[in-house]
């Protein structure tokens, strides 16, 4: 199987109990779990999760996500355009 | 652009809403409707109050719950407008949110939940899960402890959106007293946007009693739910492969029912000579009784239903999440050309890879292929003709075995609660064999009327869901087919048959045993029956004496009719105690698990095979 390695940009409302939100989305996915950053500005959350699996399930992880009504955007990133952010 | 004035409709509402709370509470006490702030006291409302007001303007008639001391001031608030609210006092919170749950389903508006903090709040948990799987609107407020001594473990305190959160589809804790009557009205609406769900308001004590000086929006933005048109190119694709099919099927889950798009499936199934199977949940979509409506597929599904799905070379899949339970063996599935249409964009390839994924509401796209299909296909009517072979069949050797079975037949049973019954009645169920039997013959005659716990199988849903129907429509009669383990489980919820005036019928499958898994343990744990058979069940007839319910074990299918319709003439609650083998009850057909759908065990003497042959 392909796997790829991409980043999860997300965009949500909230605070720490959306995100937890964001990762049940994420812990029932079969996308495995490689880093994550997360940033706190005021009642705005950005986090950068990046993840290893396949394509096709990396994007179901993505529309999971989006479907939580406190999720602004979900956007896919090619991980090496992120490198300089995550280290 | 449809969608996009719906948008500003409602938002405009939610303005509009919110302004007027922001208005009562600057203006004098003597301008509020319903006079609820003693104007010497206090010219601002509390929080409670201003959530009472919200609900009035919702128009909700019911609330289900369980008083206790975190949630008493938005009880204590409720009593001021006690003449436009029930309050349904339920004996268990489960009983309340399943009833929530089933309410929501009848009515189409989220069913209103109110329990206290720790186990009040704890104990709706499988209740939401059920409305999640099943994709129910519910919204549930449970009170909290202080913000002061949140996370200091203070009695009756439990970490609600962090056990809440996975099960709903949208969970807040309000800690800022402004945002409570937005967070409330925002997760009503949540409720039921697009898919509907469950939601969960978690509301401190202090945050109950507050006086808000000003109204704080949650920034969050549900025009991501407003349902976009579906792609044209797509719903051509679409009906040309259809047309083209040579076995087409049309697999119709619970989204048929949420869309209200019932006639639009029959319309196209009419035209493209298409069969239709259902889902569980799916079997209250579409009537019984159309020729095309061959039943529920699956694991203890009809065996016309299984050979369709199975040897379908297309199958149009409507609002379904295809569930194991349906489908048997992915792989198998998975060999079709699949035409998937969700409104939950994140249903689309999740269990079953898809060769044209739709994300729309069911019934404009629907009534799109309609348009683009125009005319009856033609189509070789031999296939269609053999799938009623099958069925014709299936009622036969049903028929005949229970001549043979000791005692009367669950199925014959099911046939005589449905001659009694209107055709509008509402039909629950609980969980576990009855339901399985209720779920092969039961006639749905008018969508919507059914009401199961398909996507988590909770035991002890019947009774509360029961309650729940006949709340949201009491000039209908329900029934509840029920089972003895099921019963057990949430029966003491029976006392608000007579406390409010909800009289249904619970007909209870009495084996005895819990017998779907005993059934398994026969079967496929090499008959060692363990922890199954009840060795003593309580007395049904002092059950329903205690609660003034009529009882009756009846010992015949005629008796069932006329206790029944006895039941439905004077609107009477009653209890059929309804003797079944425990060593006959053996719900067939079955696929057992992982098995693919011509692999269904059949019932005795039913000899036809599922595979299509030309």
């Amino acid at each position: 199987m392909v796997r790829v390695e991409r980043v999860l940009s997300v965009r949500a409302f909230g605070g720490l109990d959306q995100l937890l939100r964001v990762v049940n989305a994420l812990r029932r996915g079969r996308a495995e779990v490689r880093g994550f950053e997360v940033r706190f500005i005021g009642k705005e959350i950005l986090a950068f999760i990046r993840v290893d699996g396949g394509p096709e399930e990396i994007k179901w992880v993505a529309k999971k996500i989006y479907s939580l009504p406190e999720v602004k955007s979900v956007d896919l990133i090619e991980d090496k355009l992120l490198e300089p952010i995550l280290r | 652009m449809m969608g996009l004035t719906i948008l500003i409709r409602n938002l405009s509402m939610h303005i509009h809403l919110s302004e007027k709370f922001i208005n009562r509470r600057c203006v004098k006490t003597s301008h509020f409707r319903g006079g609820i702030v003693d104007p010497t006291r206090s010219s601002q409302m509390r929080v409670v109050d201003l959530i009472a007001s919200l609900f009035r303007d919702l128009k909700v008639r019911d609330i289900m719950g369980v008083i206790g001391g975190s949630i008493m001031p938005l009880y204590d608030a409720l009593y001021h407008h006690r003449e436009h609210f029930r309050i349904l006092m339920f004996r268990h919170e489960q009983g309340a949110v399943h009833a929530a749950d089933s309410y929501a389903r009848v009515r189409g508006t989220p069913g209103i939940v109110l329990t206290t903090s720790g186990p009040g709040a704890t104990n709706i948990i499988t209740g939401l899960t059920n409305a999640y799987m099943d994709s129910s609107p519910v919204l549930a407020i449970t009170g909290q402890v202080a913000t002061g001594v949140l996370g200091r473990d203070a009695f009756q305190e439990a970490d609600m959106v962090g056990i809440a959160a996975p099960v709903t589809k949208f969970a807040y804790q309000v800690r800022d007293p402004g945002e409570a009557l937005p967070a409330i009205e925002l997760a009503y609406r949540i409720s039921l946007k697009g898919r509907p769900g469950p939601t969960l308001i978690d509301l401190p004590r202090d945050v109950q009693v507050a006086h808000p000086s000003e109204l704080r929006e949650l920034q969050i933005d549900l025009s991501k739910y407003e349902p976009l048109p579906p792609d044209e190119g797509k719903l051509r694709d679409a009906c040309r492969v259809l047309i083209e099919a040579e076995r087409p099927v049309i697999l119709v889950g619970g989204g048929v029912r949420i869309s209200g798009a019932h006639e639009e499936v029959l319309a196209l199934a009419e035209l493209l000579r298409a069969p239709i199977v259902t889902t569980l949940t799916g079997k209250g979509s579409v009537p019984s009784s159309h020729p095309l409506v061959l039943g529920v597929v699956g694991m203890h599904g009809r065996p016309e239903a299984d050979a369709a799905l199975a040897n379908a070379d297309v199958i149009l899949a409507l609002g379904t999440r295809f569930s194991d339970r349906t489908v048997g063996s992915f792989e198998e599935i998975s060999k079709k050309k699949i035409i998937h249409i969700d409104i939950d964009e994140s249903e689309l390839g999740k269990n079953v890879r898809t060769h044209i994924a739709i994300a729309s509401d069911l019934k404009s796209a629907l009534r799109g292929m309609i348009s683009l299909i125009g005319e009856r296909v033609r189509r070789d009517e031999r296939y269609l003709e053999w799938l009623m072979t099958i069925r014709r069949e299936f009622e036969r050797a049903m028929e005949e075995w229970s001549k043979s079975f000791n005692g009367m037949a669950p199925w014959k049973i099911l046939k005589a609660i449905r001659r009694a019954m209107p055709p509008d009645s509402i039909a629950v169920t609980g969980v576990g064999s009855h339901q399985m039997w209720t779920e092969l013959h039961w006639d749905v005659l008018m969508p919507g009327t059914f009401i199961t716990s398909a996507g988590l199988g909770t035991m002890g849903f019947g009774i509360p869901a029961a309650l729940g129907a006949k709340a949201a429509a009491e000039e209908r009669k329900v029934v509840c087919i029920d089972g003895d383990g099921s019963f057990q489980m949430t029966f003491n919820n029976l006392a608000l048959v007579r406390e409010y005036g909800l009289p249904f019928i619970e007909a209870i499958f009495d084996n005895r045993a819990l017998m779907l898994v005993k059934h398994w343990q026969k079967f496929l744990y090499g008959g060692r029956i363990i922890a199954t058979e009840f060795k003593s069940s309580p007395d049904l007839s002092k059950i329903a004496e205690a609660y003034g319910i009529e009882y009756a074990r009846p010992e015949s299918y005629e008796e069932i009719e006329r206790k029944v319709e006895w039941a439905v003439r004077n609107d009477e609650p009653l209890i059929l105690d309804l003797l079944i083998d425990s060593e006959e009850d053996i719900v067939l057909p079955w696929v057992q698990p992982g098995k693919w759908l011509t692999e269904a065990i059949l019932p005795p003497r039913m000899e036809v095979s599922l595979r299509w042959s030309e």
